[in-house]
């Protein structure tokens, strides 16, 4: 296999080289996903635009007015141990702890999991379920779009010829929140997700005024479980409730049959994942009160 | 026995420095840089069963930097395999699996050679394709692979194994079969109390050695064939080169010092790169990466087993029938000698006065398969050992207690005939019923993680009727140098033969060295297949380091005034034994030749362990195997009744060896198998649908890592010593034995952890709530 490797050293130079050589071009970051498809011969590229020199895309930034920032370079690791993180979205630095292993988490970035763009990319329910957005970069200037409207199918998104995806925004965590991430691995360690499962709370007392429940792998791409988000709103958080909201996860789940899981499986992995979410998450938001 | 001071300690390996800087050689350390290397590709079938109609290379040929194409008409016109030659090394008129072999290309780059490949042009006609092997057993089979079968070239009878016999006319697909017949099973069962019946499935794995198949040839302007080769038992691929391209063994050589793991894998890239060698007259390399592996070599077969038990009220066992069908894929590679082994795993443990066995080895539409650490005894014990359970629980008799009643006895006859030495099983059941707390029910502490024990014991042979010879060179500084022909797999045979050497001339082992690793100056070893290498070599290097001592001794003998025999020799001086202060040094003793430097002291051992003849009609024979070693887990599961994940909470596993020679490296064989043992419990499983992978990597195919394992405070190791008289001091060997207790105790374990049983390995987490939703989500037994 021959590519020519391109090293842009700013963004707009990124997005020029990208807008030039269009579908036959490929963004490098961590190379974790890319190496290995092409490897398989699974993504075939005549340029890899590595975008690893560019200066100041790899930050963690926080203020209350703001919210969270988070450049596209970032290396899951540094959001797995980044403490602002781990104080103010746990859910996010839990979910990058679950992606690959230590080796994988150095180098893998969090632009580079959202642009592979997988059904089961670990840090996508978390940050859905938080309202993220993504800010993208192209020749014709930039947009922000939310998370939730960015992924069109398995590995594809609505990022266009020429445009990069530069940052993650999330906003300002409302009080008496709490975000749940559980990732179900057939081999109960490092392994990719059969399913995940995100759930964000929002509680006044015992009545939950917001909920989001979003579903990875079980859908071709990760999707939110709206009735269940129905379900919990405006209601008081007890056992039956929550398992009324994972019956209807479950059924709003869309999973397949493939070599790492059948669809009966998944399906109920969503109902057991989401209880065990929303408990978790209901506890959560309750003691923050 | 006599004091040991070098054998039984845990010495550092001899190859740690090396492998952990880096600087031991691998295969693919060789030739790095050497110029005019090309590189060969291999084309493969698409198709699971289909007729070549035609190959057209010329495309492939006409590119620049292709140096060759070759196909089925430029090889010669043998067939490979051990014993049954049904394999061409290209496919000639059929391919038989997505995978066959179809051409080879070498090229001066590898860009080249995958350009070449792609330009080959191959025109099938597509033939119906059976992928069961029950299917595909049948009479009335509706595909048959090998029309042939009867014309095919078979090698002589070893083992006793009728394979020289061999017809296939009422089962067409059956390239091998194995039976034992003891006692009358069908009045037996007439007699007996209980009678159970089952049947286990276990499926296709792999043996996912680290190092990836690599091979370098290249042909000497003598002629000499040299390949530098990833692949273990360097002696048996230079026999079958020599065979395959009719070369007279002088003129092969195989270099491999340090191979990554093999566990049982065989040379599948060789005979590739040695033919395109012979023909280009220059260097060729291969290279597989992953995905080749797990689509176009070999693995270990998937099977079925077939068990029925009846016993007496007492928990004795009458009787026992047994029938295992392994699907073999499309060539019969090791067959029969394979099936003999594959069904070994039934025979040696325990009493059974009634006894019937038939084993059928069956080509399918699948990826041809190969020994695979254990060859197939883990599966069968995997499947005897859960029945056990099952037994016990219907009979209400304890499971180590029914286990105890029916185990073999020293000097006891076991199945076919054999008289049982050295078993220490009971010991080892002992060990670990005691670690786990055997008899005491788990503590329950969650509803959703559930409790439970299991145990399992297990028997494996050493194979008999092989050889190996060792070199021992004393050189004039006092070194001791070993050459042996086995391989070094990482399972530390470098060290352990070494530790027996230094035992032998009473010194440390700073005086040590081993050369090993190349046909052109090590003798001939069977090599590390079967757990072999310990009892064979270590009794070679004995023979060998006596025959240095005589050589010393006679020389020493008239300087000192005494006769050989009251010589003794240690820390690199000759003494006479009964006035220690009368002595010679070795570097005296080399001034005393001729010519002061002109000789030399090489002493050559050779070990043989003869088998008898079988009565292939039942199977019985005198001696079959050099030896048996057993062993015992007793592991504690906790099982989430919510999602069916299995956790392995302890394990205490409990070996016997003979003597270990190096216990911490025992230690590093048991908790190695253990892993393994895990993995074939939970996790490993190649999924193929119609003769295609589906997860040829490791992202798929799961094997298990190191955070899998129980924490350490969690897991204990056990060396028995049942000491066998025909062992160097005593040992046996436990390459496969250690892995092979492990998936029946989990499986118990968990049945009394949630009440669940599965016949089917793995236990995945769905199988395991499916099992449970099936039986009304009660979690209690």
């Amino acid at each position: 296999m021959h590519f020519e490797y391109l090293e842009p050293q700013t963004i707009e130079e990124a997005v020029a080289l990208l807008a030039k050589h269009g579908g036959k071009a490929k963004v490098l970051a961590g190379g974790t996903d890319l190496a290995v498809q092409m490897k398989e011969r699974k993504t075939e590229a005549d340029y890899v635009v590595s975008i690893g020199r560019i200066a100041n895309l790899s930050y963690i930034s926080f203020d209350e007015d703001n919210g969270l920032k988070i450049g596209a370079l970032t290396p899951i690791c540094e959001i797995e141990q980044s403490s602002i993180l781990q104080q103010r979205y746990s859910i996010i630095s839990q979910a990058a702890s679950t992606l690959a292993d230590v080796t994988v988490r150095n180098i893998a970035t969090i632009g580079g999991n959202l642009c592979n763009a997988s059904p089961a990319a670990d840090m996508v329910p978390s940050l859905m379920a938080l309202s993220a957005r993504v800010k993208l970069t192209g020749t014709n200037g930039e947009r922000i779009v939310p998370l939730e409207d960015y992924f069109t199918g398995p590995g594809t998104t609505i990022l266009q010829t020429g445009e990069l995806l530069v940052e993650i925004q999330v906003p300002t965590p409302a009080a008496h929140m709490a975000g749940i991430f559980i990732k179900h691995r057939p081999r109960g360690t490092v392994d990719l997700a059969t399913v995940g499962v995100a759930v964000v709370l929002t509680l006044n007392k015992d009545i939950c005024t917001k909920a989001k429940v979003v579903l990875g792998a079980v859908g071709p791409i990760p999707m939110r479980a709206r009735n269940a988000e129905k379900i919990l709103e405006g209601q008081q958080i007890n056992e039956d409730l929550i398992e009324k909201a994972a019956l209807s996860a479950s059924s709003e789940a869309k999973p397949i049959d493939d070599v790492r899981s059948s669809a009966e499986y998944r399906r109920e992995m969503v109902r057991v994942l989401t209880a065990d979410a929303l408990k978790l998450a209901g506890d959560e938001a309750g003691l923050t009160s | 026995m006599t004091e040991l001071s070098v054998v039984g300690q845990s010495v550092i390996r001899l190859d740690a420095f090396d492998k952990v800087t880096g600087a031991a050689k691998f295969a693919s350390d060789f030739m790095v840089g050497a110029h005019g290397v090309l590189e060969g590709k291999v084309l493969t079938s698409p198709y699971p069963h289909a007729r070549i109609l035609s190959i057209d290379t010329s495309e492939a040929q006409k590119l620049p930097d292709v140096k060759i194409v070759l196909t089925a008409k430029d090889t010669p016109e043998k067939n490979l395999g051990t014993d049954i030659k049904d394999q061409p090394l290209l496919a000639r008129d059929v391919v038989r699996f997505i995978g066959d072999p179809v051409a080879v290309v070498a090229a001066e780059t590898v860009e080249a050679a995958e350009k070449a490949i792609s330009l080959i042009k191959v025109d099938y006609e597509e033939l119906q394709p059976i992928f069961d092997s029950e299917e595909a057993m049948r009479t009335d089979s509706p595909v048959i692979l090998h029309h042939d079968f009867e014309q095919y070239r078979r090698t002589a009878t070893t083992n006793g194994a009728t394979i020289g016999k061999i017809s296939n006319i009422n089962l067409p697909n059956v390239c091998a079969t194995y039976k034992v017949r003891k006692g009358d099973v069908e009045k037996a069962f007439e007699e007996a109390d209980v009678v159970v019946e089952n049947r286990f499935v276990a499926p296709r794995i792999i043996h996912a050695q680290m190092e990836a198949d690599y091979c370098i040839a290249q042909r000497g302007s003598d002629g000499t064939l040299t390949l530098w080769s990833s692949s273990k038992v360097i002696y048996r691929t230079k026999y079958l080169l020599a065979d395959f391209f009719s070369l007279p063994l002088s003129k092969i050589r195989i270099v491999n010092p340090y191979v990554g793991g093999a566990f049982g894998r065989r040379p599948v890239i060789e005979q590739f790169c040695a033919l395109l060698a012979l023909q280009t007259h220059r260097p060729v390399r291969i290279v597989m990466s992953r995905e080749d592996i797990f689509t176009n070599t070999h693995t270990a077969p998937a099977s079925v087993t077939y068990i029925k038990d009846g016993l007496k009220k007492d928990g004795s066992l009458i009787a026992r029938e047994v029938k295992l069908i392994i699907n073999a894929g499309a060539y019969s590679t090791v067959m029969p000698r394979g099936i003999l082994a594959y069904s070994q795993g039934a025979i040696a443990t325990y009493r059974i006065p009634n006894f019937k066995m038939d084993s059928f080895s069956v080509y399918t539409n699948n990826l041809p398969t190969m020994t695979c650490r254990g060859v197939n005894v883990p599966q069968l014990q995997a499947a005897l050992e859960a029945q056990w359970d099952i037994i016990s629980h219907k009979l209400g008799v304890d499971p180590v207690e029914l286990r105890k009643r029916n185990i073999l006895n020293e000097g006891e006859e076991n199945i076919i005939g054999e008289t049982t030495h050295s078993i220490g099983v009971r010991e080892c059941l002992d060990k670990v019923s005691g670690y786990i707390e055997w008899g005491k029910p788990s503590i329950q502490d969650s509803d959703i993680w559930r409790k439970g024990k299991g145990i399992a014991i297990a028997g494996r042979y050493g194979q008999g009727g092989t050889a190996d010879s060792v070199h021992v060179q004393v050189y004039e500084d006092g070194i001791i140098e070993v050459r042996h022909g086995a391989d070094e797999i990482g399972q530390g045979t470098n060290t352990v033969l070494a530790q027996m050497a230094a035992e032998e001339f009473g010194v440390t082992m700073d005086k040590l060295r081993v050369v090993r690793g190349d046909t052109a100056i090590v003798p001939y070893s069977e090599g590390a297949s079967a757990s072999r290498t310990t009892f064979y070599s270590g009794n070679a290097t004995r023979l060998a380091c006596e025959d240095a001592q005589k050589q010393i001794f006679a020389l020493a003998a008239p300087r000192l005034g005494v006769s050989p025999h009251e010589l003794k020799i240690a820390d690199s001086n000759i003494f006479v034994k009964l006035v220690p202060e009368k002595f010679i040094t070795i570097s005296e003793l080399f001034s005393l030749f001729p010519s002061k430097r002109g000789g030399e002291i090489i002493g050559k051992g050779v070990y043989q362990h003869r088998n008898t003849l079988m009565d292939s009609e039942t199977g019985q024979i005198e001696r079959m195997q050099a030896f048996y070693m057993y062993g015992a887990n007793a592991v504690e599961v906790a099982v989430n009744i919510r999602t069916g994940e299995i956790k392995i909470l302890k394990v205490g596993s409990a070996w016997d060896m003979g003597q270990p020679i190096n216990p911490k490296l025992c230690e590093g064989q048991i908790e190695g198998g253990l892993s393994w043992g895990i993995g074939m419990a939970l996790t490993e499983e190649m999924k193929i649908e119609r003769g295609r992978v589906l997860n040829p990597n490791f992202r798929d195919y799961k094997i298990p890592r190191a955070d899998q394992m129980p924490d350490r405070a969690c897991m204990e190791s056990f060396l028995v010593m049942d000491p066998h008289n025909e062992g160097p001091f005593g040992a046996k060997g436990m390459g496969e034995v250690t892995l092979m207790a492990t998936t029946p105790a989990v499986n118990n374990a968990v049945f009394n952890a949630i009440g669940v049983r599965l016949y089917e390995f793995p236990l995945t987490p769905e199988k395991i709530l499916r099992h449970l939703k099936d039986k009304g989500g009660s979690p209690s037994p």
